[in-house]
């Protein structure tokens, strides 16, 4: 008998939910008079799961068939815990239309397990984002998983019907991917994440002469790294990071990090790594200084270091290792330079820029311009504010703010605690949710 | 440009209650060459003889706009900001509204957005918490779609409870995603509509969306396959959970409890 079709989303929403990518931002579209949705190009999260995680599309697998092996994968072949099954194209269609129209979500994010090879599977994709835009005039948000191995004709139609195109790289060396993915290598992954790289290159081009010409995956395109499940270090992630966002131009890289669940003794045993949120908080952290702030990847994570700093951000650390550079004067510092100050924020920069020009400004005025003082103290001069501690004696800033923050911070506290306890209840859910965990393909 | 004016402690003014208005209202206190030190509503009794002088002022569209126009070579972007904050209702807001044009006009863009200055800053937060609270309601707004027996007629509609009056901020938003659909949001606190006609069943010159009482809608039945399509999407919030994750105060801090009654994926279902 047909499985109904709530019973599949059930177990293809499951199978697809450990992509960390969620974001529906980056790339507008505008609606037509007759079509229905756009994006915004900010992204809205619709919901929020129980733990915290941003709903914004309709995330499912095609299918959780898959020929592949992937140890640190729910859907692959050789687990025999999960129920295999798959939608019918229409079947994706109409779940999409319903909820968009319910204001439930921003649009699709559409990956799956290889049921076939890399083209049957991915013309399947191919053909749902079609019936979208074509048959129902579809303008919301489309993220379309590449499939490692497609071919250039498919990504060429995969595209332009979609907003977002992504191949997740998975695990951060290739030497990695290959010990916990036999049927992978790093050609298959960065083969179609360069023809997508130059299509996206070439249609703004295009359409920088003609604003008719088609467009390309015009969000731009990301991935994701699996951390934990391999013995990277944070600095080998990063400096593969750093290549991923100056060659591939990457326009987000995703990090997920990796619990295990036992089962596949491929990948590492639980008590063996890191708080995989942790980890997987402090890269973000970085990230975002190396996109949105301007710093180096030698000055995020430096050349020989192994990982970040467990104990304070990643921005705290830097201004730890070249105290010399501090305290900065907020009266007289570029925005440049004060965004790098520990507790000041790119907003909170550019209010102090514009204070600035009417006036002094005091200690007490930062606080209401949202500076986290507690950080900054240390880092900022006033003409009423001169802190010497930093000079004298980095090591007593460390103890200061971190002990601040210890157990209970309210930093670390909005995540769940490291789950390594809780991860291993036993019992029906466990066996289902697999042995590892990651989404498809 | 002029001196910023001082604030006349004994002078009221009184207008209809609307940004416009209040943007008129600059207009006439810059006439008069004081702000007011309180704002009231025409339809309203004046509470007693508090002030020396009371002035009433007509909302006047033309004179708004030359205002607005103003505003915005200032500085572009600051009134949406000030219209956002006005539409917190918070009490007073009216007159830090009018400082806050008043120092601008005077003194230019630093004025808007140096913190330091007090009109700036409580502008710029309550800006920032209407807009987050719209924006939410982007978010958290649920359609359901009712059908008319006889006629076949599709509705969407939507019940928010919102803090502040944001239905006037949403108005672009949904419009330019639903252009096709007739579609209402119903603000359960304020008893008023956001209403929505799609292009065909529009009188000529009839505006797309418009605000009114929520009192004088009807609504058909909910549509036969609603109850269906809602289990769906509470089938699909489930699957996506991460158990062994659940941190329940950063759910809250997400999605606080306020917002609840109105979202899909928390309710039972067996009302449906
Ligand atoms: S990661 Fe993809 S290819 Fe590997 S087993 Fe999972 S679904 Fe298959």
């Amino acid at each position: 008998m047909r499985r109904q079709v709530i019973e599949k989303l059930e177990i293809l929403a499951d199978a697809a939910k450990y992509d960390a990518s969620c974001a529906s931002s980056g790339g507008k579209r505008e609606n037509s008079k007759t079509g229905i949705g756009n994006s915004t190009g900010a992204g809205i999260c619709h919901s929020y799961t129980e733990d915290g995680r941003c709903v914004s599309l309709l995330k499912v697998l095609f299918s959780n068939v898959c020929i592949y092996d992937c140890a640190y994968c729910v859907s692959r072949r050789s687990n025999e815990e999960v129920t295999r099954v798959a939608f019918t194209v229409q079947e994706v269609v109409d779940l999409t239309m319903d909820f968009y129209k319910r204001n439930y979500i921003e649009g699709l994010f559409l990956s799956s397990g290889i049921f076939k090879d890399a083209d049957t599977t991915t013309e399947k994709l191919v053909a749902v984002a079609r019936s979208l835009r074509h048959d129902h005039g579809f303008n919301g948000y489309i993220h379309l998983k590449v499939i490692p191995g497609a071919s250039a004709e498919l990504l060429t139609a995969a595209g332009r019907l979609a907003d977002r195109l992504s191949v997740n790289v998975e695990i951060p060396s290739e030497v990695g991917l290959k010990s916990v993915a036999p049927e992978k290598d790093y050609a298959q992954v960065f083969g179609p994440m360069a023809t997508v790289r130059d299509g996206i290159d070439e249609a703004k081009e295009e359409r920088q002469k003609d604003r008719r010409a088609p467009r390309f995956a015009a969000g731009g395109q990301s991935t994701q790294l699996v951390v934990g499940a391999t013995p990277e270090s944070d600095r080998q992630v990063l400096e593969l990071v750093d290549g991923l966002y100056s060659e591939q131009k990457l326009r987000r890289v995703y990090y997920s990090g990796f619990i295990a669940l036992g089962g596949d003794d491929r990948v590492p045993d639980p008590e063996t790594y890191r708080a995989p949120l942790h980890r997987e908080h402090r890269l973000y952290q970085a990230d975002w200084l190396l996109r949105k702030y301007g710093f180096a990847l030698d000055e995020v994570a430096p050349p020989g270091s192994e990982n970040l700093d467990d104990e304070v951000d990643p921005k705290t650390a830097y201004a730890l290792r070249f105290p010399e550079l501090f305290p900065v004067d907020v009266n007289a510092a570029p925005v440049e330079w004060l965004q790098r100050v520990p507790g000041l924020g790119i907003r909170s920069s550019k209010r102090i820029i514009a204070a600035r020009r009417r006036g002094v400004v005091r200690w007490a005025d930062l606080r209401a311009m949202g500076v986290v003082l507690k950080r900054a103290q240390h880092f900022l001069v006033t003409p009423d504010h001169k802190p010497h501690l930093i000079g004298q004696d980095p090591g007593a800033v460390r103890q200061r703010i971190v002990g601040g923050r210890a157990a209970g911070s309210p930093q670390l506290s909005l995540f769940a605690p490291a789950p390594l306890a809780g991860a291993v209840p036993g019992g029906v859910a466990t066996a289902a949710s697999g042995a590892a965990v990651r989404a498809a393909a | 440009m002029a001196a910023a004016l001082p604030v006349d402690a004994t002078l009221a003014v009184e207008t209809d209650g609307s940004f416009p208005g209040l943007l008129s209202a600059y207009a006439a206190a810059y006439r008069h060459g004081a702000l007011p030190a309180s704002v009231g509503r025409l339809d309203e009794p004046a509470p007693g003889a508090l002030f020396g002088q009371t002035l009433p002022v007509a909302s006047d569209a033309a004179l708004a706009g030359r205002v607005e126009r103003g505003l915005e070579r200032v500085k572009p972007g600051l009134v949406g900001r000030l219209h956002r904050a006005f539409l917190s209702e918070r009490p007073g807001m009216e007159v830090t509204v009018l400082r806050l044009v008043d120092a601008a006009q005077a003194g230019g863009a630093v004025a808007a957005e140096d913190w330091t200055f007090e009109p700036a800053r409580v502008v710029a937060q309550w800006s920032g918490r209407v807009g987050r609270e719209a924006h939410r309601m982007e978010a958290f707004v649920r359609f359901e779609r009712h059908t008319d027996d006889e006629s076949g007629a599709e509705r969407w509609a939507a019940v928010a409870r919102p803090e502040y009056h944001v239905l006037p901020l949403l108005t672009e938003h949904f419009a330019a995603r639903y252009p096709t659909m007739a579609w209402r949001i119903v603000d359960a606190r304020r008893r008023l509509a956001l209403v929505h006609t799609p292009e065909p069943d529009r009188q000529p010159g009839e505006p797309a969306t418009v605000i009114v009482p929520a009192d004088t809608l009807d609504l058909p039945e909910a549509a036969p396959d609603e109850a269906a399509a809602q289990a769906m999407w509470r089938a699909y919030f489930q699957a996506v959970t991460i158990p062994e994750r659940r941190n329940l105060r950063l759910h809250l801090r997400h999605v606080p409890k306020r917002y609840w009654p109105y979202l899909t994926e928390k309710q039972t279902g067996d009302q449906a």
